[in-house]
């Protein structure tokens, strides 16, 4: 069951790879490699949905499935081992990636967009799952130095009217400024514990002083915490992907940021730092799209449910379910105005929370 | 004699078309081809049964009997190979297939004096003499200004700048190395005896000459302030020869700093990290801050890699494992890419003045192996720029922090100017008399292009297909260096290694005092 790991990583990238490079040569290539796009999606998602169900019951953090692929590349002290470790929260995470992703190439094969920038966020869904999934810092920074230039390109292609060239140079600056921090930070804790993977991290974070914390290896978090909430916060619009593997990643990090004082405290507020610069430079400019759709919500629903489903922007995914579904998202996003639709939302939410807290215990 | 033969084969083959070709007989392609294939062959077979069996650094697996040059000098031509100087030839002569290969009116123009360049350059990578090294090494740089100033008018100042740099750069080196001949009292100039005339001269005399060696060395790499002469000649000049400009030159130079300048000087340390480090590390910052901003693509390009020869220098003065090994896998990756970029601006420069714009729709699958090649030159994971880059900050991070934190700063603008170069309003000036209309790649520009770009993400994949070969040596080099450090010291320093703090002081003191 553990070589399912290595499916689901590989149908995205290879499935991108292809769809790229193939491009639109004939209508009938074009309709195959849409089919097939939007299936190996579907497969991602079956797969972890079978592996939600299958592994649910352990507890909270533990490991689901492991799949060890061997060193990348190594030179004394330094090692890059390639392995992918799925415990039950980033099992969820994948369920909800895959869930987007699949719901995301079903409606550009409605809207009928280029094969290439299909191709792309698809190679970018699969260096997100990659995000999520490593077991070594090195590959974790691997990703998401490739999800940076992947999005932004994608999203500039798609978004030319809105992302003009001055604010994707910008985007694509500060997404350089932090992986450049996220690199000083690794290297000073490569150097401080001589290991980069994080378990070994975790062991040799519980051998030093807790009175005494090496202030070296403070200033590495520091500065892996500010480059990771650069490119949380600083992110182009509808980059769902990274936002919640950033979550993971911090949680993964968890040793390691507690070398710092109120690390957490820290680690939240360079977050949100992040988010409140972005906005306020104007780098999150929202698709035709969505923005049309928090028009409609800020006009109609309530303020509440208003803002929880902004934060989560469900509604670009229920936006693209309900027009497959139903042949017109404007029904369904009318739907959820009304009082029982709200209703019925919400308690498809708890159903499904239930449903996990069911079958955790 | 392969390894000879693999060194002669490239100028070999340019003479026998030479020779043919009164006679009607010539396959002008053909012939170009078959020296470097014969010398790529030589080096991958030999690369693929490399063993790491050396029992110290001058023991390696191939070597050839060898022959006197000058018997007056005691100059001694004697090829010898290891796994870095087989993946450095490996680079250099797919480097030169590919070019070779290219339908380009500039490729059957220059190819006399780019043959000639690398031989020289695979005669400087075998030689086991310093000597025989910087004599091919200045000879290479010489046949490649000759064909710029041959290619085109328009680098006719950047051609006479560069040789004016180069002399002033050689110089140094030269008389450096002749006065360790000198001091060694004429023993010859192969690494034995060099080290053993290096050790015994006094400190001051080696500190001197390690710093007109290392630095006149170093700054032909280039770094700044010498690094212009290669910007302006790779942005100005014919993409063929830019293409093949920096393996044969700068990283034949990089080769030598880490196999003559610091072996024969082991304990320059302050020399190396500080002054050469820190050059670097400027250089890095200066040209990806120029990478950002330069909207020609050429220059761009040029500045890119002018700036990751840098890098390459902060790897090499680390002197750690991680760091020579990176500083090499980047060497590696850089030839290759580079050599497929300026083939691409070579297959544009034949089309006429066009906008990105209208190449990235008239021209799709030139556009996707621009796009692979541009994020390969930024250090994209899934290529070998990206292990390469770890590997050379992370191995540099553990000796010099600044230095390394400098140059990770410097390494942001450069990504982002390539990245970004899809956004700007670039246009490729062409070298040939336009067209009316783009015409596509055909099968022939295509097949160099793809080979190259395959092998440099076939290696992002699976670095451990070179790194296992010249890892070993890497590691005897780095060893034999420490070992070779400490006995410098001692040597120079008698006194600090007679008090020995983990000696007995203490009681020799108090013996001192009584009575």
């Amino acid at each position: 069951m553990d070589g399912l790991l290595a499916i689901l990583f590989a149908a995205p990238l290879a499935g991108g790879i292809l769809t790229t490079l193939a491009g639109h040569r004939s209508r009938r290539q074009e309709a195959l490699l849409q089919a097939a796009a939007t299936l190996a999606s579907g497969l991602c998602v079956a797969i972890m949905g079978f592996i939600v169900y299958r592994r649910f019951f352990l507890p909270l953090g533990a490991i689901q499935l492991r799949l060890v692929w061997g060193d990348w590349f190594v030179a004394e002290p330094l090692v890059a081992d390639v392995s992918l470790r799925m415990d039950t929260v980033a099992g969820v995470i994948c369920l909800v990636l895959s869930s987007i992703s699949t719901v995301w190439q079903a409606y550009a094969a409605w809207k009928g967009w280029d094969q290439r920038l299909r191709g792309m966020i698809s190679v970018g869904f699969s260096a997100v799952l990659l995000f999520v999934l490593a077991d070594n810092l090195i590959p974790v920074f691997a990703s998401l130095v490739a999800v940076g230039p992947l999005l932004a390109m994608a999203n500039a292609w798609r978004l030319k009217p809105e992302l003009g060239g001055e604010r994707y140079l910008q985007v694509l600056l500060f997404h350089g400024a932090g992986d450049a921090s996220m690199l000083v930070g690794i290297l000073i804790l490569f150097r401080a514990l001589g290991t980069l993977s994080f378990r070994g991290m975790g062991v040799e974070i519980a051998t030093q002083s807790v009175a005494a914390p090496d202030p070296t290896l403070q200033i590495g978090v520091v500065l892996l915490l500010l480059g990771v909430g650069i490119r949380s916060g600083l992110n182009v619009p509808d980059a769902v992907a990274p936002l919640f593997a950033m979550v993971y990643l911090g949680w993964r990090l968890d040793p390691v940021v507690r070398v710092v004082p109120g690390g957490v405290l820290v680690a939240v507020v360079i977050f949100t730092g992040g988010l409140a610069m972005a906005n306020l430079a104007g780098f999150v400019h929202a698709s035709d799209e969505t923005a049309r759709i928090r028009r409609m919500m800020s006009e109609h629903a309530w303020p509440f449910f208003r803002e929880f489903l902004d934060a989560l922007i469900i509604v670009g995914v229920f936006e693209g379910a309900g027009r497959l579904a139903v042949g017109s998202g404007r029904r369904l996003v009318m739907w959820s105005r009304r009082p029982w639709g709200a209703a019925a939302l919400v308690l498809a939410a708890v159903a499904a929370a239930g449903l996990i807290a069911w079958r955790a215990a | 004699m392969w390894l000879t033969a693999a060194t002669v084969a490239p100028i070999a083959g340019w003479g026998l078309n030479a020779v043919l070709r009164p006679l009607h007989l010539d396959r002008t392609r053909t012939f170009r081809m078959l020296g470097p294939l014969f010398s790529l062959s030589v080096c991958l077979i030999a690369f693929i049964r490399y063993a790491p069996v050396a029992d110290d650094l001058s023991s390696l697996w191939i070597s050839e009997p060898a022959r006197t040059l000058i018997p007056a000098w005691s100059v001694v031509y004697e090829p010898r190979a290891d796994g870095v100087s087989l993946a450095l030839a490996l680079m250099l002569t797919g480097l030169a297939l590919a070019v070779a290969s290219f339908p380009h009116e500039h490729v059957r123009q220059a190819w006399g004096g780019l043959s000639a360049a690398l031989t020289c350059a695979l005669a400087a990578l075998f030689a086991a003499d310093a000597a025989v090294f910087l004599a091919a090494l200045d000879t290479a740089c010489a046949c490649v200004l000759w064909v710029s100033l041959r290619a085109s008018t328009q680098t006719r100042t950047a051609v006479l700048r560069s040789a004016v740099y180069h002399t002033l750069l050689s110089a140094p080196v030269w008389l450096s190395l002749l006065g360790l001949h000198w001091a060694g009292g004429g023993a010859g100039f192969r690494l034995p005896e060099l080290l053993s005339a290096s050790v015994a001269a006094s400190p001051t005399a080696r500190e001197r000459l390690a710093v007109a060696f290392l630095l006149g060395l170093a700054m032909r790499i280039p770094l700044v302030p010498f690094h212009r002469w290669t910007v302006v000649l790779a942005g100005r000049g014919s993409p063929i020869i830019s293409a093949l400009l920096f393996p044969l030159t700068s990283y034949i130079a990089a080769y030598g700093l880490m196999r003559f300048g610091v072996t024969i000087f082991p304990d320059a340390d302050a020399t190396l990290g500080v002054v050469v480090g820190g050059l670097a590390a400027a250089g890095l910052i200066h040209l990806g801050m120029l990478t950002y901003t330069d909207p020609d693509a050429a220059y761009l390009f040029s500045h890119a890699c002018t700036a990751l020869c840098s890098l390459t220098v902060i790897g090499l003065v680390s002197l750690t494992r991680a760091g020579v090994g990176g500083a090499v896998l980047l060497m590696v990756s850089q030839g290759l890419v580079m050599g497929a970029l300026f083939l691409i601006l070579a297959a544009l420069g034949t089309r006429g003045r066009w906008s990105l714009a209208t190449i990235f729709s008239g021209m799709p699958r030139l556009t996707a192996l621009a796009a692979v090649g541009i994020l390969a030159l930024a250090g994209f994971p899934g290529t070998v720029g990206f292990v390469a880059q770890i590997m050379t900050l992370a191995g540099a991070f553990r000796e010099y922090p600044a230095i390394t934190i400098a140059g990770a700063l410097g390494l942001a603008p450069i990504t982002v100017g390539l990245i970004a170069l899809q956004r700007r309003d670039t246009v490729i000036e062409p070298r040939i008399d336009p067209p009316s209309r783009i015409h596509k790649l055909n099968r022939a520009e295509t097949v160099p292009i793809v080979a190259l770009l395959g092998i440099v993400i076939a290696l992002g994949v699976f670095p451990r297909l070179l790194l296992d070969r010249i890892t070993p040596t890497v590691d005897r080099y780095c060893e034999e260096l420490s070992h070779r450090r400490e006995i410098a010291r001692a040597l120079r320093d008698p006194i600090r290694a007679v008090e020995d703090p983990f000696a007995a002081p203490v009681e020799s003191g108090e013996k001192e005092k009584k009575p």
